[in-house]
């Protein structure tokens, strides 16, 4: 198996109200991949990683970080913050200045860096999200699928090695989802991870290499999608539904239409050039 | 209040340098104050709103509408300094008896009043020039640059940012609510606003929590460090402010 940049070993994190967010998880995160995480609503994969990036601190267990146990010091924590990037689902609840370009200084001011090596990140990463254009305008005026992109653009500028979106593609235009979901393929060229949590299935299904299942607070199934959406008892535990892709071919294989030789198509194009 | 919000940033002036314009409008002001001359304060709301207008190029009935809110209050106050109480009508131009004695204006009380409406009227129009040609966070850059505290200056950054999702979820609870006949009633509105108000207390406690641990993620420690695009010095307005302030200096 690839290196692994992030692990979590027998963690268990309650919220002030009781409610158990996360129940004796161990996880391994391998690096350079693109991973999704499915669940429900609740499940705790927003809990999990504010524990990878040192918000939240395991009330058992603990976090390893390049094989280094995290000790919770400041500067390690700095360290941390740096390096695993959390792009949250409601981009109002991230975006603290009214000013785009403030804003999306804010991460690599907290880094210490020098004033013109943060101007020069600023506009390659506003560049990048398509939001060089809105540097003018008051956050306010800016509709939600421009809030989302000023918001990924504020923790690329920090470089991170691994960055988790939170429903990146919730509640936007399919075509500004697929720009999403294009830039994060373009950063994870880097040998960068990339973990995205999502409902859409098909659209997981055909971008992610590696898929976690999260339900009430533990990782119930792991490893290469194909694998993953197979098990009937999995999709039905975690109330998912197998990707249409999936579905069709494995309907044409049992039927035998096709030769059991060819590949499991990822995607659309595949599944068409098969029919 | 949120469309004014919009001209400011769509202004033409917008680009000039915020220091530029802060002095622009403090030494016009500080000039209008010292002077103690009505026609030099004339000139300058003339000046004052004609750059707005045709510079800044504000529409005229925004400018207007925002004169006129403190000249409401205005006109109100200086009346109290226009009318005297005397026991005899000697220089009364204009009189009622009370008792022994008459309440009326003099000359002098009409001309302190008029000249004290329009030096209010000439630092008023001053400072919407600020007001509607900088935006909110250029005013802050301001602030910064004169070393304000820095508690006073991301408290207000803050500030102006959540009164728009402030508003925002205010609205959106209350569309929710009028979708289902919420306020259909005297009983009910009342209710309804009732309802309203608490859920924003509970939302704005639970936004406050969440934008604290998403700036935590993004390494926030005890201090919002964040720089501004440049701005750019251009001799051109600086010129241009200059000569306004000499014009009525020499006028004076």
């Amino acid at each position: 198996m690839s290196e692994i940049i992030l692990e979590a070993r027998n963690i268990e994190f309650s919220y002030m109200d009781g409610t158990k967010a996360i129940n004796n998880l161990s996880i391994k995160i391998p690096k350079g991949k693109k991973i999704a995480v499915l669940g429900n609503n609740g499940a705790g994969k927003t809990t999990l990683f504010l524990h990878f990036n040192g918000v939240h601190r395991p009330q058992k267990g603990e976090i390893l970080y390049k094989d280094e146990l995290v000790n919770y010091k400041k500067n390690q924590l700095r360290e941390l913050r740096k390096n695993i990037g959390i792009v949250f689902q409601d981009p109002d609840n991230q975006l603290f200045s009214a000013s785009v370009y403030q804003d999306v200084s804010f991460g690599p001011n907290n880094l210490g860096w020098g004033e013109e090596i943060i101007r020069k990140k600023i506009e390659e990463v506003m560049k990048q999200t398509g939001t060089w254009d809105l540097r003018d305008k008051p956050t306010h005026a800016l509709s939600h699928g421009q809030k989302k992109r000023v918001a990924i653009a504020g923790v690329l500028a920090m470089e991170p090695e691994v960055i988790f979106l939170d429903e990146p593609t919730a509640g936007l235009d399919p075509i500004y989802s697929n720009n999403i979901m294009q830039l994060l393929d373009e950063f994870n060229q880097g040998e960068r991870t990339v973990i995205v949590s999502s409902h859409n299935i098909d659209e997981v299904y055909s971008w992610a290499d590696y898929v976690l299942i999260m339900h009430c607070g533990q990782i119930i199934s792991e490893g290469v999608p194909e694998d993953v959406f197979r098990s009937q008892e999995t999709i039905q535990k975690a109330n998912l539904i197998k990707p249409w892709v999936l579905e069709i071919f494995d309907y044409l294989v049992e039927k035998n239409r096709i030769d059991l030789g060819i590949a499991i198509p990822k995607n659309r194009e595949d599944i068409m050039k098969i029919l | 209040m949120f469309y004014v919000d919009q001209y400011v940033y769509s202004n033409q002036m917008r680009k000039i340098h915020p220091l530029e314009k802060f002095f622009f409008s403090i030494i016009t002001m500080i000039i209008g104050l010292v002077v103690n001359n009505p026609v030099i304060n004339v000139l300058i709301i003339i000046l004052m709103l004609g750059v707005l207008i045709f510079w800044a190029k504000i529409p005229v009935f925004v400018v207007f509408k925002m004169v006129m809110i403190p000249a409401g209050f205005l006109v109100l106050g200086v009346i109290t300094i226009a009318v005297t109480f005397a026991n005899d009508t000697n220089e009364m131009v204009l009189f009622i008896p009370i008792g022994g004695y008459y309440l009326g204006f003099t000359v002098q009380s009409m001309f302190l009043a008029l000249s004290t409406l329009l030096r209010s009227l000439s630092s008023v129009s001053c400072l919407f020039f600020l007001a509607l040609t900088t935006p909110m966070l250029d005013i802050i850059y301001i602030l910064q640059s004169f070393r304000t505290p820095a508690i006073i200056t991301e408290l207000m950054l803050l500030i102006y940012r959540f009164i728009f999702i402030f508003m925002e979820t205010a609205f959106n609870i209350y569309t929710a609510q009028s979708s289902r006949w919420g306020y259909s009633n005297f009983r009910g509105s009342i209710n309804s606003f009732g309802i309203l108000f608490a859920n924003l207390w509970g939302k704005s406690f639970m936004k406050s929590q969440e934008l604290f641990i998403s700036l935590l993620s993004r390494g926030y420690e005890k201090e919002l460090k964040v720089i501004n695009q440049k701005y750019s010095f251009s001799f051109g307005s600086f010129f241009i402010f200059v000569i306004i302030d000499i014009f009525i200096l020499i006028a004076a």
